[in-house]
């Protein structure tokens, strides 16, 4: 330890090591067991030029009220300090009483004493620009480093906490002084900002009020130093100000005792540098100078007012720096002549600048500060106040608006919805939202959570560090919880409707009247989450399913949910819904068609088959389920075919828009919904090219050339085609099927109830062979066939003709052949563009022929039942083929439920049979008829949709 | 590692004997020179750093009153030069960072061996007879534009600088940075820079300046190498390059990385020699 001792002493200059010498003297006085930074610290404090006493009082936060008693106090705390000090174990083996004469063995240097010597030498070290070649023990260290490094020393700061000084505080003093001193040995990077300087030093706690009379204060003080005596106020806030007070109180001698004789020259107001020409400042210079040599005798502040002529040149031709380097140098000689650097020197200088000016002294003439002995007096208070910053200009809108920008991201869908902006349940922003989640996607919903949190995690290395500082990233971490709190909530509304309760009810009565999606163009920009008509939650549509695509995470109950509301949609087609789920289920997961070589999000089926009904229904039932909402229909047919209809091709809307355009808009309107595009089949080959080349490349362009993205929507394309095999097998199906759909599309069903007497007329051919469609099944009619039969004209024979070409050879094998949807088979080769459509469409699925006759033996079973219920049994009823093809076409497109249709036949026929009983001519073994009637004016009432009464006729 | 290398994220590499300093300019950070590197390991040892307020750096070290003016970065260089202890460097300086370098210049010429300049320019405003580019109009514009929504002005400026559509990897890189600044920081740093007129210093820079330029820049017309050119104190040599864009190093490395490197082998011959 000795030895050790005596190489630290080595290395540290005669004033460092009398220091040192005088703290192991007062460790061994005290019979302290080892030497301490806290007796080096003292030591320090008590020497007479007290380096630490000065910075001390500097350093301290109200200069104006700092007073020499509180260095008093700092003494006092490290003598308590001191004392507290464990003594030696050899001071009590050996009692100083013992050995009163003896001098004390000097205590070894402790661990925390070397470390701090070790840091001041390396401080030195760096100091030194040479350093690198010479020997280590060719440096040595000055009492300020080893000052500095002491105050590093935790022991040493607490003390000068109980005495409220702050360590680092007074360290950035220290260093501030070194920094500035021209000593060679003292070179530091004076290039430094300032705020990497007060990082170093960690002096967060200074902090300097910018009251005028504590500005006075510090410029006083430094005016009355020995070193760096002259400032120059720096700030953008009109420091001038300041000095012009200064001034003035010197002037009034009511200032520090040597400024007080002082001549003061204004060297800006007599020779007006800064309005000169730049060429004739440096004879201004030696003018002033002879005016300040004449008056130094008593003392001058030579006022340079503001530095700015220094660096700002009107005058390209002349670099600022020629003529400036010129003046400093010669008003740095002044300074010389006049004593600079020692405390007599009667010159002072002082003047003010902008950070800018002040800058540009610093680069331009990098030895101006140092000999002009000039101390930056910042008047701007911001300029030394530590991190916490307040920028120059309003940032808060830019950073609003970024927040807001990530906000917009975050919740894209939300503004990219058609009409309906309020799409989110307002429960959402309940707290106690997590009830609403059903099991499963509760799961998944902290499943992703978690997700969220690894990936906000390991994000944060490249977000700007300001990001990872401010609470916004935890306010952006709590936005994406809340959206996919949000998200899951949604989900699970749709999939689970049971879990939202008020919502629920609006939504659960899913299938949406046929009306609702038959939304031509100018409606469909209102399209809502449909609800039925006259639901009495009306009100709570807003709470229904937002138009988010829906999401199949794999989750089984998702898929499980969309495949039985199409099967329960549309139970005549079980393989068609299964093929659609398929589809759809394949696409959302990611497995859909590339199309134009990209994974996209759209997804595209084309229906075929001459199912319309089943069409429409399947594509309500879809939308709804996928997006809760009605699905828009975009007819594409050539104007021909839809001008009987209420298309609105004339509508004022549509003029000079092109159908792309108009299609283009619904689809930008609508980013998340069900669009169909109606008759393939009657495209012209315009119509196909646009649809295709949208198919491919995932987006329409508009006749303006702006995009419509499609988005996440399904795209539905409706055919009659179906394929030649099918079509072939089920050709009575079809024509049944076609003859049922024309006649219901007619529209106005009028029934007339005919009494025939006569009971042994043959009914008409027609209408036998057509009952022979269905009469491999003899329960089909329940009526007495043999006996019913028709003499008069009342069957519209145009409507039964095209019925009657069905042959009996088909019709035999009819019900042995499975016509199943064939999705998987042969695209149609009739005309190319179509079969480029079936390759590009994610599925193309097949509406098998609806087989009407289960129908027709319902409405026929239930007329029946009707009749002899009122009428008794031996009432023999005919309905007319047409009749019950009516009747049965029109509840197959109304969709009239079951027991619903039970309740209207009774409704309907019930006060037509009770009338037609009253008849006298309805007796034992009468006849009666249900016919389709024409309109001849009779007592008829429509049927559609619901015919008030049966108008009876009797012959 | 001092907390001026920490601070600016001061990297050294190379092998070399000569040391050249790469600073980038506005939108960016050191990794701006990520295709010109490679070239120059082997053979010097280059110092790498970011300019304070780039994305890279701490915000709470962004003295808005030091770096309201282009000396405050000139100091901050001097600082690094001087912490490293470089006695003398080869200078590149992109956009902003090459007149940085040049007023470092002017007080410190010891420091400097050569100043290569990318895309520098004295004042971006045109004058009278000084054709820089920019209206005053124009300029008000651009700071309402960052001022207003600086995610936005991003996804317009980079482009437009970059001089390529928003899918190239260059556009894209310089979002990237340019985002990453904060944006009082960057609004800032950019009413910094297109304010500023060193003009008149020009003649005060004494050290041999190489001043390369693309033919089509956004920020600098052709014309104002010709008048750095004409003005620089000290000996300087012109290149015009056939990139376009104002951070050609980062869009057309294939053009402008053998120039760079043709200029930092090779000295300016005096004529007169």
């Amino acid at each position: 330890m000795r030895a050790a001792l005596s190489t630290i002493q080595q290395t540290l200059t005669p004033e460092a090591l009398a220091i040192l010498n005088r703290a192991i003297a007062d460790a061994a006085r005290r019979r302290h067991g080892q030497t301490t930074p806290l007796h080096v610290a003292a030591a320090i404090l008590t020497s007479t030029s007290s380096l630490l006493r000065q910075a001390c009082l500097r350093s301290h936060p109200h200069p104006s009220s700092s007073h020499p008693l509180q260095c008093r106090a700092l003494e006092l705390c490290f003598s308590v300090a001191l004392d507290r000090l464990p003594s030696s174990s050899c001071a009590a083996g050996l009692p100083p009483e013992n050995l009163p004469q003896q001098p004390p063995p000097s205590p070894p240097i402790s661990n925390a004493l070397m470390a701090a010597l070790k840091r001041a030498q390396a401080h030195q070290r760096r100091g030194c620009p040479e350093s690198q070649q010479q020997p280590l023990l060719a440096v040595k260290v000055e009492l300020d480093h080893l000052l500095l490094s002491i105050l590093d020393d935790p022991s040493v700061s607490r003390v000068m906490r109980e005495a409220s000084f702050s360590s680092p505080a007074v360290k950035a003093s220290i260093e501030q002084s070194l920094s500035s001193s021209p000593s060679p040995s003292h070179l530091r990077n004076v290039y430094l900002s300032p705020r990497l300087n007060a990082a170093a030093a960690g002096a967060a706690s200074i902090a300097i009020t910018s009251s005028v009379a504590s500005d006075l204060t510090k410029l006083f003080d430094i005016l009355t130093r020995s070193k760096k005596r002259n400032p120059i106020l720096v700030g953008d806030s009109d420091p001038g100000e300041i000095l012009r007070e200064a001034i003035r109180r010197i002037a009034a001698a009511d200032a520090p005792a040597p400024l007080c004789p002082a001549t003061i020259i204004s060297a800006d107001k007599e020779f007006s540098f800064s309005s000169i020409e730049q060429t004739q400042i440096p004879s201004k210079i030696r003018e002033l100078t002879a005016l300040v040599e004449a008056h130094i005798a008593g003392g001058v502040i030579l006022d340079l007012g503001d530095l700015k002529w220094l660096v700002e040149s009107s005058d390209n031709q002349f670099g600022i720096t020629k003529i400036g380097r010129a003046a400093v140098a010669e008003i740095g000689r002044l300074l010389t002549r006049c004593g600079a650097g020692c405390s007599s020197s009667r010159l002072w200088l002082v003047g003010t600048a902008t950070c800018a000016t002040y800058l540009r002294c610093q680069v331009y003439f990098p030895t101006m500060e140092r000999d002009w002995q000039l101390q930056a007096v910042p008047i701007c208070p911001r300029s030394t106040e530590l991190p916490s910053f307040l920028p120059r200009i309003r940032i808060d809108g830019i950073q609003c608006s970024k927040a807001e920008a990530l906000g917009k991201q975050s919740c894209f869908p939300a503004t990219s919805a058609s009409g309906t902006t309020q799409l989110k349940p307002p429960a959402i922003l309940d707290a106690s939202q997590e009830v609403f989640l059903c099991d499963i996607c509760k799961e998944s919903y902290e499943h992703e959570l978690a997700k969220i949190g690894v990936s906000s995690c390991t994000e944060s290395p490249s977000l700007p560090r300001w990001l990872q500082v401010a609470n916004r990233r935890d306010d952006q971490v709590q936005n994406q919880e809340q959206d996919l709190m949000n998200k899951w909530q949604e989900t699970c509304f749709r999939l689970h409707r049971n879990a939202l309760p008020d919502a629920g009810k609006s939504s659960v009565s899913a299938i949406p009247e046929v009306s609702a999606a038959g939304n031509s163009l100018p409606q469909s920009k209102t399209t809502l989450p449909a609800s039925p008509p006259g639901s009495p939650v009306k009100t709570d549509l807003t709470l229904g399913p937002p138009q988010k695509p829906l999401k199949f995470t794999g989750d089984a109950a998702s898929i499980k949910r969309l495949i039985n509301g199409l099967m329960d949609t549309v139970s005549w087609q079980p393989e068609a819904a299964s093929a659609v789920a398929a589809a759809v289920i394949q696409s959302r997961s990611g497995g859909g068609k590339r199309r134009g070589g990209n994974q996209r999000t759209d997804t595209w089926l084309l229906f075929a088959g001459s199912d319309r009904v089943g069409k429409q229904r399947m594509a309500n039932a879809l939308s709804q389920l996928m997006f809760g909402g009605a699905p828009i229909t975009i007819r594409l047919g050539s104007p021909e075919d839809v001008a009987g209809e209420d298309s609105g091709e004339s509508s004022p809307n549509f003029r000079g828009r092109t159908l792309v355009d108009r299609t283009a808009e619904v689809i930008r309107q609508n980013p998340f919904s069900t669009i169909i595009f109606e008759d393939f089949d009657r495209w012209d080959c315009m119509t196909r090219g646009t649809i295709w080349r949208a198919l491919e490349k995932g987006r329409m362009v508009d006749s303006h050339g702006r995009d419509a993205g499609f988005g996440s929507s399904i795209f539905i394309i409706t055919s009659d085609w179906m394929p030649e095999d099918l079509r072939v097998l089920n050709d009575g199906l079809l024509r049944s099927e076609k003859r049922i759909m024309e006649l219901a599309s007619a529209g106005g069903l009028k029934l007339q109830l005919l009494v025939e007497e006569t009971k042994d007329k043959r009914r008409r051919d027609s209408v036998f062979k057509d009952e022979r469609l269905i009469k491999p099944r003899k329960d089909t009619l329940s009526l007495d066939l043999n006996l019913a039969t028709c003499a008069c004209g009342t069957v519209d024979e145009d409507a039964v003709e095209g019925s009657l070409n069905s042959s009996d050879l088909t019709m035999e094998h009819e019900h042995d052949i499975d016509h199943s949807c064939i999705a998987a088979g042969v695209p149609p080769d009739s005309s190319s563009s179509a079969s480029e459509f079936f390759e590009l469409v994610d599925a193309w699925v097949v509406f098998k022929p609806v087989d009407f006759r289960p129908l027709r033996r319902k409405v026929s079973q239930s007329v029946t039942a009707k009749f002899s219920r009122i009428a008794g049994k031996d009432l023999c009823v005919v309905i007319d083929d047409e009749a019950l093809d009516r009747m049965a076409g029109e509840i197959w497109q109304e969709g009239v439920a079951d027991h619903l249709f039970d309740e209207t036949t009774d409704r309907i026929l019930s006060p037509a049979i009770e009338q037609l009983l009253a008849n006298p001519k309805v007796g034992e073994g009468a006849v009666v008829r249900l016919l389709s009637s024409k309109t001849t004016g009779q007592l008829q009432s429509s049927w559609s949709p619901a015919p008030e009464k049966v108008a009876v006729v009797s012959r | 590692m001092g907390i001026v290398e920490a601070a600016h994220n001061v990297r050294v590499v190379g092998t070399g004997e000569r040391i050249i300093v790469l600073a980038h300019g506005f939108g960016t950070d050191q990794s701006v020179w990520r295709h010109l590197l490679p070239h120059l390991v082997e053979e010097y040892r280059v110092v790498l750093f970011d300019n304070m307020g780039a994305g890279t750096t701490n915000p709470d070290y962004f003295d808005f009153e030091r770096y309201s003016v282009l000396e405050g970065y000139s100091l901050d260089l001097l600082g690094i030069l001087q912490e490293l202890q470089i006695d003398s460097c080869i200078f590149v300086g992109h956009s902003v960072s090459a007149m940085v370098g040049a007023i470092a210049s002017i007080s410190r010429p010891d420091f400097f061996e050569k100043i290569i300049m990318l895309g520098a320019s004295p004042r971006y405003v045109n004058d009278a007879h000084y054709c820089g580019g920019f209206e005053v109009d124009d300029l008000d514009q651009l700071f309402d534009a960052i001022r207003s929504n600086y995610e936005a002005w991003v996804a317009g400026f980079a482009p437009l600088a970059v001089g390529g559509d928003m899918d190239s990897p260059a556009v894209q890189e310089f979002s990237r940075t340019l985002f990453n600044m904060r944006p009082d920081i960057a609004m800032s740093l950019a009413q910094t820079i297109f304010h500023s007129d060193l003009r008149n210093v020009l003649r005060d820079v004494t050290v041999p300046c190489h001043i390369l330029q693309s033919t089509r820049d956004l920020a600098v017309p052709v014309k104002v190498a010709e008048y750095l050119h004409e003005n620089l104190g000290g000996e300087s040599v012109v290149e015009i390059m056939r990139s376009d864009g104002h951070l050609p190093q980062l869009s057309c490395p294939e053009i402008v990385i053998p120039v760079l490197l043709r200029h930092i082998r090779q000295d300016i011959v005096r004529k007169d020699q």
